[in-house]
């Protein structure tokens, strides 16, 4: 069930019995007194006090668009055609535009595949490990991309790539055989750490669809790959769907690995052109060109979204969750068993292990090598002692403000745009849900860029936000905010208001009726919303590169900085002392999550619709 | 319910000591480090040296005053040599007696950091750097844009006299030998180019900056001239890109050389490290290449940027930038680079001198036409 199917069939509930409550937390009027002047509701103050970041999230898109039209990109530059004439007219951008597609097909193919396969395997076979596997997979999406980025060129780059060195070494080649360095190599990195994503959102989707329609499905003589081509793929298609969009726009927005693995070779992709043409290695920036590109993304993913959201309302044939808890017979895998530990095993090894050994590795070394005895007599902890402290450190304290102060406004904003969306009669509240839905769908490197020449042209002086930590904290937050709405929407449905509407009755105000009622039994949905952005907070390379000055520097940006000027072993050293500071948080993430099933992004997506992916929004 | 609360919070607490106990002590013993590096023989020379100058010179006296009001300096530059720009300021804080709350980024990205500069200053923006450092190209860019403050060096460091560009825009810190950067593991000794026509001939992989860096200087009547070196990127096609600082992809052996590097200096910092590399010098495409500071007109702290650069070319400060960088300036008295440029010039080398006049001089190789199709020669192949 979608977040709009859910809301609407809440509202239905509630005029389904011919009156019509007031809204939560609003007391009926007294009969016999009418009131001359009506009072605004809570929700229409709340409506209006989000407006503001509603009217953020849009005027950003509007100012890209707009710099589209102007001379360089630039707010006082002449009013102009040219910018779409060199856009459409550019081979470069249009080689942009194929390698963005390859790179987001690639990505695609390898995240659904490998995910749905391993939550098939999960949910829907006696493998077994169930709790491990969804645990592991967790955290496989906290881990930063640039982190595998680097794993991988250090495990597979086509000259210094340790395996590809051993395989030249014993096998006589002149070249190494795998190039991970090339578009599809980027897109199978990417892919890989997607794949943790869609195993979250489709495991997610498998547990709560009705396994009835399998069983019937066997017990009419049909085969597991029949059930699962005929019966299983359809009923989560709309997850599938989902997992595929949010992937899809998660590519678009990275930076780390098209950074990392793709600048140095000349592989541009959309993020990277956008992070070229802001900080050019020639020449002066233009504005202009990237943000008429900037337009068409905005233009294809508002489109995208509406697409999507009428495939969610059309997917209503497919809705057969129930709350049964249904658990289907699982296939036994038999003889295959052997086969599917080896894939689950060759996942976890190549996804994290062996790319983490590698980090480690190079971190130990001045510059790369491939492990051998040689090698070892260069090993040392000189990377970790000779770092500028007082740059980790200044990264550290931006980092943690961040991971603090970003997600609870996000928490704040989402909470309150779920409220008026589920709970009040506004006739625009779709509206509200669907500008909170925005950020998921445009990629973030658009909103950062945007927000940069906002602040860069339109704030002086005291009130100036360019480079700032505030300008930072808003533009995480309004991005984060499709993850929290998409979760407390889930959340507030599953409140009745029958609830909220007793206390109202018996004399609360709306404030004490949230207050007593609806914040308290909401407490684990906020708490986990704002762990998991806390989370991807430290993680994100996109906004922080983006909008981030020297007194704002992240710790993913100052291990970016480092890699990027060939520090190699230095910027290993500090994406692992990042996970070990991500480690607090990660602890007590999983502790908070433990038994409670489908721990992840995906349960949102469970409760309904685009939850899952919300990730995305978070540049992951 | 609240005991297994209690129970998240024993593992998270316990998580979270550890990495602090862990990122304390790392601190801490760079804290120590730094402590040491910046303190030492070089310590009180300095500061007398600084007195020295201060007694006989108010204007200098009034900018360390003013220096000190401004309580900071902020700095997004690169440098090299291992905690290079620290020990620098270190001892420049020490030379002067100042307490600044100094912010330092390792930013080595010149062309971004100019053209972010240019940006802020157009939109009316505090620039995001103290001070500009930057190729003479760039520096003459942002001056030319209106991004940076005319200064006068002179009159405040007279040391500084025949440092400053001609329009006093800049001043020059070092300056740098572009080369071959070749692997010696992977390059043998006599397999080393001595021409760049040598460097076509060469089979193994070869890398290149995305940025043309020094090609354009090729295009000089008493290099290969604008056809010359237009024909000759034709012919040459590098394996990959990199950045000028990533020498570290030659040292492991992803590449085998990079052609043109920036500076010799550069591959010897991190050869001390014990990395297999050298530069070698080729004779037909010599050149030297100066590195300018400038004053963003819109700077936060004028005074103590401006009083940092021109300590940064006192003999003293040269020394200690010779130390961390393998180069200084060398029209500073006792440089070593001008040795070293001496020593090529003996065995035959002929540079083209590359600084803030040249690049006025030469609007041709400077030209963004001239510039991107060079740039499209390169890495369109």
């Amino acid at each position: 069930m979608t977040n709009t199917q859910a809301i609407q069939e809440n509202q239905d509930t509630r005029t389904g019995t011919g009156a019509t409550p007031p809204p939560a937390g609003q007391a009926p009027p007294a009969p016999g007194r009418r009131r001359r002047r009506r009072r605004p509701t809570a929700t229409g103050v709340l409506a209006a006090l989000i407006a503001v970041p509603a009217l953020c999230v849009v005027a950003l898109l509007i100012l890209v668009t707009y710099l589209g039209f102007r001379e360089n990109g630039s707010p006082d530059g002449a009013l102009t055609f040219d910018n779409y004439t060199s856009l459409f007219g550019d081979s470069q951008v249009w080689e942009v535009v194929l390698n963005t597609l390859i790179y987001v097909a690639v990505t695609q193919v390898v995240a659904l595949l490998l995910g749905t396969a391993l939550a098939l395997l999960v949910e829907r076979t006696d493998f077994g490990w169930e709790r491990t596997i969804n645990t592991a997979m967790v955290l496989r999406i906290l881990i930063p991309g640039f982190f595998t980025a680097m794993g991988w060129i250090f495990l597979f780059h086509p000259r210094v790539g340790a395996v590809n060195q051993w395989l030249m070494e014993w096998f006589g080649l002149s070249e190494g055989p795998v190039n991970i360095t090339s578009l599809i190599g980027m897109g199978f990195v990417e892919g890989l750490g997607l794949s943790a994503l869609v195993f979250v959102m489709v495991s997610s989707s498998l547990r709560s669809v009705d396994g009835s329609l399998e069983e019937a499905a066997r017990a009419s003589g049909a085969g597991p790959w029949r059930v699962l081509r005929r019966v299983t793929l359809p009923l989560i298609y709309p997850s599938m769907l989902g997992a595929g969009i949010f992937t899809a726009t998660i590519a678009i927005s990275s930076l780390d690995i098209p950074l990392i693995m793709g600048l140095s070779n000349g592989i541009h992709v959309f993020s990277s052109y956008l992070y070229v043409a802001t900080n050019p290695s020639v020449g002066v920036t233009e504005y202009g060109v990237p943000a008429a590109f900037s337009g068409v993304m905005i233009l294809l993913a508002i489109g995208f979204s509406l697409w999507y959201l009428r495939t969610l309302k059309s997917a209503r044939k497919y809705q057969v969750v129930t709350g049964k808890g249904y658990r289907p017979a699982r296939v036994p895998l038999g003889r295959w068993r052997w086969a599917a530990w080896l894939f689950v095993g060759g996942y976890f090894l190549w996804s994290a292990v062996l790319p983490f050994l590698m980090v480690v590795w190079t971190s130990l070394l001045p510059y790369v090598q491939k492990p051998s005895a040689e090698a070892l007599e260069h090993v040392s902890f000189d990377n970790y002692r000779d770092l500028d402290w007082d740059y980790v450190l200044r990264g550290l304290e931006t980092t943690v403000k961040l991971m603090v102060l970003a997600p609870t406004l996000a928490v704040l904003l989402s909470l309150a745009f779920s409220y008026v969306v589920v709970r009040s009669r506004l006739r625009f509240r779709y509206l509200y849900d669907f500008t909170a839905f925005l950020p998921q769908a445009v990629p973030s490197t658009i909103f950062a860029f945007s927000a940069m020449i906002a602040a860069l042209y339109w704030t002086d002086g005291w009130y100036s936000l360019y480079g700032t930590l505030a300008i930072l904290v808003v533009v995480m937050a309004l991005i984060q905010v499709a993850f929290g709405t998409r979760m407390f929407n889930a959340g507030l449905v599953q409140i009745h208001t029958e609830l909220e509407e007793a206390a109202a009755m018996s004399g609360a105000s709306t404030w004490a009726t949230v207050r007593r009622v609806t914040l308290p039994l909401l407490r684990p949905v906020a708490t986990y919303t704002w762990l998991w952005l806390a989370l991807l907070t430290l993680r994100d390379l996109t906004v922080p590169t983006l909008l981030g000055s020297q007194d704002t520097l992240t710790l993913s940006v100052a291990s970016w900085m480092l890699y990027n000027t060939g520090q190699v072993g230095a910027s290993s050293a500090v994406t692992l002392l990042m996970i070990l500071f991500m480690t607090p948080v990660v602890v007590l993430f999983l502790v908070f999550t433990r038994g409670r099933s489908g721990a992840g992004p995906g349960a949102g997506a469970r409760a309904g619709g685009p939850a899952g992916g919300a990730a995305g929004g978070t540049g992951l | 319910m609240r005991r297994r609360s209690h129970h998240h919070w024993r593992y998270a607490t316990a998580a979270t000591a550890a990495t602090v106990a862990i990122a304390l002590t790392a601190g801490c013993g760079s804290d120590s480090d730094s402590g040491n590096s910046s303190g030492g023989d070089d310590g009180p020379s300095a500061a007398d040296a600084a007195q020295q100058r201060l007694a006989d010179n108010p204007a200098l006296a009034d900018l360390v005053a003013a220096a000190e009001e401004e309580g900071a300096l902020s700095l997004n530059w690169g440098l090299h040599g291992q905690g290079g720009l620290d020990s620098l300021v270190d001892a420049f804080q020490e030379a002067y007696g100042l307490d600044l709350d100094v912010t330092l980024t390792p930013d080595q990205n010149m062309p971004g950091n100019t053209a972010k500069l240019i940006q802020e200053h157009n939109a009316g923006s505090p620039s995001s750097t103290d001070a500009l450092l930057g190729n003479p190209e760039l520096i003459r860019n942002a001056a030319q844009a209106g991004a940076l403050a005319e200064t006068d060096w002179a009159a405040v460091a007279p040391w500084t006299e025949g440092l400053a560009s001609g329009d006093n825009m800049a001043l020059s810190l070092l300056d740098q030998i572009p080369g071959f950067t070749y692997n010696t593991t992977l390059i043998s000794e006599d397999e080393v180019p001595r021409t760049a026509a040598d460097v076509l001939e060469m089979d193994q992989a070869i890398a290149s900056t995305p940025y043309a860096a020094q090609f354009n200087v090729l295009g000089a009547d008493e290099a290969m001239g604008v056809d010359g070196v237009r024909d000759y990127l034709r012919a040459f096609e590098p394996e990959g890109y990199f950045g000028c600082g990533e020498l570290n992809r030659v040292a492991s052996g992803e590449f085998a050389a990079l052609w043109i590097s920036c500076g010799k200096n550069l591959a010897d910092v991190v050869a001390e490290e014990g990395a297999p590399l050298e530069t070698a010098v080729l004779a037909d495409a010599a050149s030297v290449s100066s590195w300018y500071m400038g004053i963003p007109e819109n700077a936060q702290h004028p005074a103590a940027a401006t009083l940092f650069a021109t300590w940064l070319v006192t003999p003293e400060a040269q020394e200690l930038l010779y130390e961390q960088e393998f180069a200084d300036n060398r029209l500073v008295e006792g440089s070593r680079t001008a040795q070293e440029i001496a020593e090529y010039e003996a065995d035959g080398v002929n540079f083209t001198e590359v600084d803030y006049q040249f690049t006025a001089d030469h609007p041709e190789l400077y030209n963004t036409e001239f510039k991107d199709e060079l740039i499209g020669l390169l890495t369109t192949k």
